[in-house]
């Protein structure tokens, strides 16, 4: 038997899915798209499968959640629905009900947070949604565990009965069918639940009053990410991470090399159990004390609702970069690790939004990157503190400055799209939730580095320890060596023409954490081979250029598209060697004659600013012009009519005050 | 008048969505429906998204999106 479950998001039916099945589930992905498919065995009746369907509002298929949840529902004839409602949040739950029902599948109601409702001040009749809307429904609390049992009970019984409630939707067009659905659930509303004072909905506005305040909302952001980055990267999340390279390479790596060569092993095996292998674990687990602490408080700050809030704080400046306020979640996320943050993109609604944060997600300094910031800045820029924190803005810079460049110059598209947020109510996220999510995050990306990064390792270790005819040598007669050689000369513009560079770079793109590792191995003087401004055109290009190996596969799949992975990693090298270049270059000249060097960037800013204000002068009178000559194919007529009108009406009342 | 131009605290009742395709189909689900009565609750700090309740619901809608959606100011 298979019973699937539907629901809203955040409607709790993970967690009751969670709650029916144990941990005993499978997790693939549905077939030619890339939403989570989960199912599992019912944890009292192994013969019941039960499938996790995404959260939906609606079984419109306009979204890809949405097209699979229907798609699943209308072809592979699950027996039963089990549609688990928000209690706190009816009238949103009941049209996504209506619709399930529609589908000819019997449906049971599992309503969820009783105990939210309480504090809403309001109280289900549920009889009453069995007289009224001909559905049996339970009260469930699917973090409680509570009256889970008798809620499969009902959801056996009606796919063995097989009937599906009597609701059709009337009207034409889905349109009318929606606002028949709409009027139907507010004629029934009343009946069903019962209001009173809310108190949850007080406590929220109260906390918002603060959080969003004018003046105080952006402090308490700051102080809130302030604390986020110093617990997980600075003290405790840095303290843990040298504890675990500590741990790989010099108590097991030293030891085992002793071992091996002890117990008379080749010097290639134990070369490539410790130089490889071990040290490949070891730099991907380094890592994993950070990223846990600092996934730890994301996942508590979406689970208590201020991601939310932060998403609509920060939505005006992003929305001048063409981003969306929730692209702030994937780029903080970024600072950690970009193949979660990528992942996390999936929120976005408005997919131009969502492919330009994927594409300037990797910019972030993340926590692999900044081992080889240390080591640069501490070698060439030992009594500058602020070079390696320099990269934070250094990044923030070029997501402006790429975001405001991507803006300008893209193909004009009527976007139809609606951004638009959803602020929940505070509430405490229950331990085992953020412990859950946590896992899932965390486990992605063991995953994903353990497949790439160990044998990009591997192959590393190969090419840096044998020459072409595969005699074990020394790095500078490696096969590696030979390569940097070859294509020196490509960085030498940046200022880093070296060939211990070159490798460097390469080895960047396997693993942005080996860069440092391979100028350890090569024994590179970094003093020898940099100036100081070459040094910083290095660590700007290795901010931003060709994301690691797992970033790129995570581009490849989210995007679902190859050609944009490639698009992607080209931009992305681009970026990178034209801000190095700039760098290096300016800093030749600076030491030539700082006055030149000062009046001709000035001269190129000024240039950009002009060609960019002309360029968006351009564009509004086009724009203009088009509607005025009653384009008659323009999808968005009314609303650009309309904005004429409101500009008309602006430029009038600008005038009043004048007149006057 | 538009959603875009309402005040603060103020009930306002649904006219018209003048919005296509998919933007459209997301707002009508949401509950932004013709006839259909919202609070605006205020503005994010930086002015702009708008704080909109919609079948108690806390909503922040852009204001460039909330321009395509016809309003008048309910009448109490």
């Amino acid at each position: 038997m298979k019973i699937a479950l539907a629901g809203n998001p955040n409607s709790g039916k993970t967690t009751l899915f969670n709650a029916l099945t144990g941990l005993n589930q499978k997790i693939g992905n549905w077939a030619g798209v890339t939403v989570e498919k989960k199912s599992g065995r019912y944890r009292a009746d192994k013969s019941i499968e039960i499938i996790d369907l995404p959260g939906v509002y609606s079984l419109n298929p306009i979204s890809a959640d949405e097209k699979i949840t229907r798609d699943f529902l209308l072809t592979e004839k699950a027996d039963a629905v089990i549609n688990v409602l928000d209690s706190a949040d009816l009238e949103r739950g009941l049209m996504l009900t209506l619709q399930l029902v529609e589908t000819g599948i019997p449906v049971v109601l599992a309503l969820n947070m009783q105990d939210e409702l309480k504090l809403h001040g309001l109280t289900l009749d549920i009889a009453a949604f069995e007289r009224e809307l001909k559905i049996k429904a339970a009260a469930v609390s699917a973090r409680k565990n509570r009256n889970i049992n008798a809620l499969m009970e009902l959801a056996v019984a009606a796919a063995k009965d097989g009937t599906a409630a009597p609701f059709t939707a009337q009207g034409d067009s889905e349109e009318e069918k929606t606002a028949f659905r709409h009027a139907y659930i507010a004629s029934v509303i009343d009946v069903l639940r019962v209001k009173s004072e809310s108190k949850i909905k007080r406590i929220t506005q109260k906390i918002d009053k603060i959080v969003l305040n004018k003046w105080l909302a952006f402090p308490i952001f700051a102080a809130v990410i302030f604390t986020m980055f110093y617990v997980s990267i600075q003290s405790v999340g840095g303290w843990l991470s040298e504890s675990v390279e500590w741990l790989f390479f010099d108590a097991i790596g030293e030891n085992l090399r002793t071992g091996l060569t002890g117990a008379g092993a080749a010097q290639w095996v134990s070369s490539l159990m410790v130089d490889g292998i071990v040290a490949g674990v070891g730099t991907v687990l380094a890592f994993v004390p950070q990223i846990i602490i600092l996934f730890l408080f994301i996942t508590f700050l979406e689970g208590c609702g201020y991601m939310a809030r932060i998403a609509v704080l920060m939505d005006r400046i992003f929305k001048k970069l063409g981003l969306s306020g929730k692209s702030f979640i994937p780029m903080l996320i970024g600072c950690g690790c970009t193949v979660p943050a990528i992942m996390s993109a999936k929120t976005i609604d408005g997919e131009a939004e969502r492919k330009k944060t994927i594409l300037l997600t990797p910019f972030m300094p993340c926590s692999a990157k900044l081992p080889v910031f240390a080591l640069i800045a501490g070698a060439l820029f030992p009594n500058n503190p602020f070079v390696a924190p320099s990269m934070y803005f250094l990044a923030i810079a070029m997501v402006i400055v790429w975001g405001l460049l991507l803006n300008a110059f893209r193909r004009k598209k009527a976007s139809s799209d609606a951004v638009v947020m959803q602020l929940p109510h505070y509430r405490l996220p229950q331990a085992k939730f953020v412990a859950l999510e946590l896992w899932s995050k965390v486990k992605g990306f063991l995953i994903r580095a353990g497949v790439i990064i160990v044998p990009a390792a591997i192959i590393l270790w190969f090419l840096q320890s044998f020459s072409f005819g595969f005699v074990f040598v020394e790095t500078q007669d490696s096969i590696l060596a030979a390569i940097g050689r070859g294509i020196a000369w490509i960085f030498r513009p940046l200022g880093f023409g070296d060939w211990q560079a070159a490798v460097a770079v390469i080895t960047g793109v396997f693993a942005k954490e080996t860069v440092a590792a391979t100028f350890g191995i090569m024994g590179t003087d970094l003093t020898q081979i940099f100036t100081p401004h070459a040094a910083y055109a290095f660590m700007a290009f290795l901010l931003l250029s060709a994301p690691c190996a797992a970033a790129v596969a995570a581009t490849r799949k989210e995007t679902n598209s190859t050609k944009f992975m490639f698009i992607a990693f080209a931009f992305q090298c681009a970026a990178g060697y034209l801000l190095a270049l700039i760098i290096n270059q300016a800093g030749n000249l600076w030491a030539y004659n700082p006055t030149l060097c000062i009046s001709i960037l000035t001269g190129i800013l000024i240039a950009g600013i002009f060609a960019l204000s002309i360029r968006h002068a351009v564009k509004k009178r086009k724009r203009g012009g088009g509607c005025a000559a009653g384009c008659g194919g323009c999808v968005r007529q009314t609303s650009c009519a309309e904005k004429e009108n409101i500009n008309e009406a602006k430029s009038e009342a600008v005038k009043e005050p004048l007149s006057n | 008048m538009t959603l875009a131009q309402a005040k603060k605290n103020t009930q306002v009742v649904i006219q018209e969505i003048m919005f296509q395709g998919n933007g459209r189909q997301r707002l009508l689900d949401i509950g932004f429906i013709q006839g259909a009565s919202v609070e605006v609750k205020g503005f994010a700090p930086l002015g702009d998204p708008i704080l909109i309740e919609v079948n108690g619901c806390l909503m922040a809608l852009r204001k460039s999106d909330a321009k395509n959606i016809g309003i008048i100011p309910k009448t109490v």
